[in-house]
């Protein structure tokens, strides 16, 4: 399977340079909290010594000059999607790798585009303006990865035939697989792919079980994973504005019920249903707020949304006094994936009544109605659980 | 238009529900399945588990399980009868 992977290192620092270009060239810092931790959640490459999961202590301790900001999750995750929405436009076929890193299908697309150079042209032209992206093109999404960091800013590498001189003198540290892994591999004074490859499939599969075998193929070149596509849902969004910045509730509670009405009053949403609801608020000079909920069912009402919204923001402290708000409601969808009992209404269960007595006469024998009873629930075979009976009102 | 044959449809009593659909699979592991005739590849395993039950009995049911990922993005349980050697669709909660 030809891959091509799309990397822009340090991601997270680049959207953050592209919203602040002033930033650019300095040691940027992303810091974000973990529990009571203060951890770093990327950082510039001139920001010597830090790298992403370590304390912010420890980070101060390598690069005193660092510029150092919140991370503003959302606002990535926004870029990330816009990335993936533009890559997609140039293969129906992309996996979300995290954030600055994509996986293209690329199986055939170099006919498309009137060949291989033309469709690396426009895969890096895809990526938005301002990032620098880096691709690498391989049978599979190791290899493909690897050429990606090996590539130019603005330039693609390609594997040779021989993936695996080109990948032997990769560290280990590459892999993608625990760190705990990589430390084992360390132990048994396994550093780069070349000597995991030395090894053999069976002393490595003898070791390690089922990654061993995961790890071999990798180091040799030989990526059978298959691309896990990413999956586009139908959402709608509304954004508003408010008059002054705002931080309590009621306000809050207030634009959701005027964006939930917008969105509900549009005539393409009629008759759908919603899965979940994603709130942003931009905040002055500081990073965004975020909350995601999630619905068990799907709703259909502004009403009910709004209910189940008031509910989950009860408890929420805003960071900072709001400037904007952002409501997007996704899983948009045409059914409610509820079904109504036709027989827990009495009435219901009158009108059945009538309704079979009246099939009967046509049909002349009792008609086909039943009812899910369960039978062994605790059953390891599930057609053992439950079991139809003949209706009887 | 078709006759009604006036003949009696008889219900039995208890009708077991979530019965296996069986499907074509062309390896021994679920890599490319057939479904209502079409053949859809298997995108990534999510689960396996395998159950063995009821060897007391004549029948004995042994299965391998796979929550499998297609490529249509749909999510669903197969099975492998270790028994019959045969692949079946089932919904497992």
């Amino acid at each position: 399977m030809r891959v091509a992977c799309v990397l822009i290192p340090h991601y997270a620092v680049q959207v953050e340079v592209r919203r602040s270009p002033d930033l650019q060239g300095k040691p940027v810092v992303l810091v974000h909290s973990k529990g009571s931790k203060r951890i770093i959640f990327d950082a510039s490459p001139r920001a010597i010594g830090v790298a992403a999961g370590m304390a912010l202590s420890t980070a101060l301790g390598h690069c005193q000059e660092a510029v150092l900001l919140d991370a503003d999750l959302p606002l990535y995750q926004n870029a990330s999607n816009k990335l993936l929405d533009a890559l997609n436009d140039v293969s129906p076929v992309i996996e979300d790798g995290g954030p600055g890193l994509v996986y293209v299908d690329v199986q055939g697309l170099s006919e498309m585009y009137g060949g291989e150079a033309r469709m690396v042209t426009a895969l890096l032209q895809a990526v938005p303006h301002g990032f620098a992206p880096q691709l690498g093109i391989g049978d599979g999404k190791f290899p493909a990865y690897v050429a990606a960091t090996r590539a130019h800013y603005h330039g693609a590498a390609q594997v040779p035939e021989d993936a695996r001189t080109y990948l032997a003198n990769e560290p280990a540290t590459v892999l993608p697989v625990p760190f705990k892994t990589v430390t084992r591999l360390r132990n048994f004074g396994l550093d780069h792919l070349a000597q995991i490859a030395a090894v053999g499939l069976g002393p490595m599969q003898a070791q390690f079980g089922r990654e061993g075998r995961f790890i071999w193929e990798l180091s040799v070149g030989v990526d059978q994973r298959p691309l896990a596509p990413r999956r586009s849902q139908e959402a709608v969004m509304e954004y508003l504005e408010f008059p002054s910045p705002s931080a309590t509730l009621p306000s809050l509670l207030l634009a959701v019920e005027v964006l939930l009405g917008r969105i509900f009053s549009l005539a393409h949403m009629r008759g759908r249903y919603v899965r979940s609801v994603t709130l942003e608020g931009d905040c002055e000079e500081a990073s965004s707020w975020q909350k995601s909920v999630s619905f068990r069912d799907a709703i259909g009402s502004k009403e009910r949304v709004f209910k189940v919204l008031a509910g989950a923001l009860d408890s929420v402290v805003l960071p900072h006094p709001l400037v904007g708000l952002r409501l997007t409601l996704g899983g948009v969808t045409g059914e409610s994936g509820e079904q109504g009992s036709l027989f827990e209404d009495v009435r219901q269960r009158d009108q059945l009544k009538v309704a079979m007595a009246q099939m009967e006469e046509r049909l002349g024998t009792r008609p086909p109605v039943y009812v899910v009873r369960e039978v062994e629930p605790w059953s390891r075979i599930p057609e053992r659980r439950h079991a139809l009976i003949p209706f009887a009102p | 238009m078709v006759e009604n044959p006036r003949a009696e449809t008889r219900a039995d009593p208890l009708r077991p529900v979530n019965q296996p659909v069986p499907i074509e699979m062309d390896d021994n592991d679920p890599v490319r399945l057939r479904v209502k005739g079409r053949w859809l590849v298997v995108s990534a395993w999510r689960d396996r588990w395998r159950i063995d039950d009821e060897w007391w009995r004549g029948e004995e049911i042994s299965r391998m399980y796979f929550k499998v990922l297609l490529e249509d993005g749909r999510e669903v349980t197969i099975f492998r009868d270790l028994v019959k050697c045969g692949w079946c669709l089932q919904t497992y909660d």
